[in-house]
């Protein structure tokens, strides 16, 4: 800061320390540069050509076609069909999905939040089913969830829920989706626990000298308290379920039934070999997508309470 | 161990001794309750788990016929020998030869790229984070599918190469996020002190600084792991069906997946195979992975 008031030889030994500096987050600068920067500029370049995908040339860009990559989801139909069902497919499963998420993992950690015999062997038992990779979590669900041969509809036929579709009717593939995303509750419940433990024990505790209940407990100190986390939980759940991919894929390969599960990101690599500019053309779709959805929930943000140590 | 638990677990436990006996059976009540409640849930949560293991021990037999147990009592642990075979040993080896080359070389990296971004001064220092942070809204499929052709000019494609190399460049943003919270949190007197004694910053880095975040170390070598352990999109992107360098996770899709229409009691015992290692990781780094959780807790 005041650098120019020292004198010549501590700057010269500041010029060590940024070298060191620069030293030590090379690794870094160089991942970006070389991992995201010049296959972000590649693609960007790429996305006004229509090329298959093939080793990178300097020479062979493709066809030119301008912004066709990009009109062509509003001026053909086979394109636009494809590109607007993926679109209500992901906007559909992230504003169900994200709040439900949210609330119920919340609602689970709150339960959770108690100091009782084998609180931790409980907590670990509902965070067991996230261990399960994505892709074995698909192929397990897929098996289950089969009308012919599963054992879930086999189970509720027994005590007489009928027979379910599942993700082999595209009325029932979304809500299915959903459902057995709910097995995935136990991840967001650890962070929330972890969020519950830093609320302050003395708030609690002079809320009930001035006799709430624990039901308002929970919405007066407890949720504001957890705002950073509810925005948290925000941004990563929009961010991760925009980019829903590896359990579709292995739950139903393609885009399920009529589409009814076509994620956007499974779009994307439908396209991909055959036409590779249109596919980094729509990716860029979704970069802007995200983009404009985190300055959003950022610049909506003045819910949330940061206290004072934080 | 002791510091984890919260100073009101005493008192709690020695609340009940002086309430009047209306107030035990209420606690007591509320207890019973709670504990019906979890177990509820628990069930709920254990479902897929306990279908995978019981359909990975049915005969061919019996996994068409809609159950979880065999009939006819049979166990067949046939399904774990089957499947394997050599090609699931490869498979095996090469998801956990990254998943090991990550888990140790990611904390390494992002470590010192948070130390140098935390405890070092130089010039453009926080916009470099804030475009490393950035890096974050991100998609991944946006540099994905563009890698794959400068791989391929690279002749990267079918070798596990792609999977681990570019994650030793940095560690991912939210591990240096992570890291950078922690070396933060030493204070800054201690550093220089360590420097006027004539350590330098590597020294300083490597003997002192290390060593005070090896939980925050484990939890990122842990989240590596089981993260590449369980990569999909990566070796789709970049292996072939029949490549050698199958890992587990694609060679899972391949063989079990919609397309495939092989019995399910050995896509079960496979995918038990697969989850092993982190259910193991899980138990061990159990601790670590709370701790590293509340250190996240969104400060700065």
């Amino acid at each position: 800061m005041r650098e120019s008031a020292l004198p010549l030889f501590r700057r010269k030994i500041k010029w060590k320390e940024e070298i060191k500096g620069w030293l030590c987050v090379m690794p870094v600068v160089l991942g970006i540069l070389i991992f995201t920067a010049v296959p972000v500029l590649y693609a960007f370049i790429s996305s006004f050509f229509e090329t298959e995908l093939k080793a990178f040339s300097w020479s062979d860009w493709g066809t030119f076609v301008g912004l066709g990559n990009y009109t062509r989801n509003f001026t053909e139909y086979y394109f636009s069909s494809q590109f607007w069902q993926a679109l209500k497919v992901t906007f559909l499963y992230t504003v169900i999905n994200v709040p439900l998420q949210l609330v119920l993992g919340f609602l689970l950690a709150v339960l959770l939040n108690r100091e009782v015999r084998g609180i931790r062997v409980i907590r670990a038992l509902f965070y067991l089913p996230c261990l399960i990779p994505a892709v074995c979590s698909g192929l397990l669900w897929s098996q289950i969830t089969n009308p012919y041969y599963g054992v879930l509809n086999s189970l509720l036929g027994k005590i007489g829920l009928g027979n379910w579709q599942w993700f082999h009717a595209a009325k029932t593939s979304m809500a299915s989706f959903i459902f057995i995303n709910l097995f995935q509750l136990g991840g967001g419940m650890i962070l929330w626990l972890a969020q519950l433990k830093n609320v302050p024990k003395s708030l609690y505790e002079s809320a009930k000298l001035d006799g709430a209940g624990s039901v308002r407990q929970l919405f007066m100190i407890t949720v504001p308290m957890c705002t950073p986390m509810i925005l948290y939980h925000l941004m990563m759940g929009i961010i991760g379920t925009l980019q829903m991919y590896d359990l579709v894929a292995a739950l139903v390969g393609d885009g399920g039934k009529e589409n009814s599960l076509l994620f956007y990101v499974l779009y994307i690599y439908g396209q991909r070999s055959t036409r590779f500019g249109y596919s980094c053309a729509l990716s860029f779709i979704l970069f802007f997508i995200t983009a404009i959805l985190s300055v959003v929930v950022m610049k909506t943000s003045k819910w949330v309470y940061y206290s004072e140590e934080g | 161990m002791k510091a984890s638990i919260p100073s009101a677990v005493p008192a709690l436990c020695a609340r009940p001794k002086k309430k009047p006996t209306g107030e035990i059976s209420r606690t007591v009540c509320k207890r019973i309750g709670f504990y019906a409640a979890a177990l509820a849930l628990a069930c709920f949560f254990l479902f897929p788990f306990f279908v995978m293991i019981c359909m990975s021990f049915l005969s061919d037999a019996d996994v068409v016929q809609r159950v979880l147990f065999s009939p006819t009592g049979t166990v067949e642990i046939g399904n774990y020998f089957l499947t394997p075979g050599t090609d699931y040993m490869r498979y095996f080896c090469n998801s956990l030869l990254v998943s090991v080359l990550c888990a140790v070389g990611i904390p390494l990296v992002s470590s010192l790229c948070a130390y140098g971004f935390a405890k070092c001064k130089f010039h453009g220092r926080d916009v470099t984070f804030s475009i490393v942070l950035s890096t974050l809204m991100l998609p991944s499929v946006v540099t994905l599918i563009p890698l794959y052709a400068i791989f391929s000019r690279l002749h990267w494609i079918n070798t596990l190469f792609p999977l681990w190399v570019p994650s030793l460049f940095g560690g991912g943003a939210m591990n240096i996020f992570l890291m950078r919270q922690f070396f933060r949190g030493i204070p800054d007197d201690i550093v220089s002190a360590a420097k006027i004694d004539g350590a330098g910053v590597f020294r300083i880095y490597w003997q002192f600084c290390l060593p005070l975040c090896v939980p925050v170390l484990l939890y990122v070598g842990y989240q590596s792991f089981v993260g590449n352990w369980n990569n999909f999109a990566g070796p789709m992107t970049y292996l072939d069906a029949n490549s050698k360098y199958v890992t587990l996770a694609l060679g899972l899709f391949h063989d079990y997946g919609p397309a495939s229409n092989a019995y399910p009691n050995a896509a079960m015992a496979a995918g038990a195979v697969m989850t092993v290692p982190c259910l193991l990781l899980f138990v061990f780094f159990q601790k670590y992975l709370i701790e590293g959780v509340s250190v996240t807790g969104l400060k700065g």
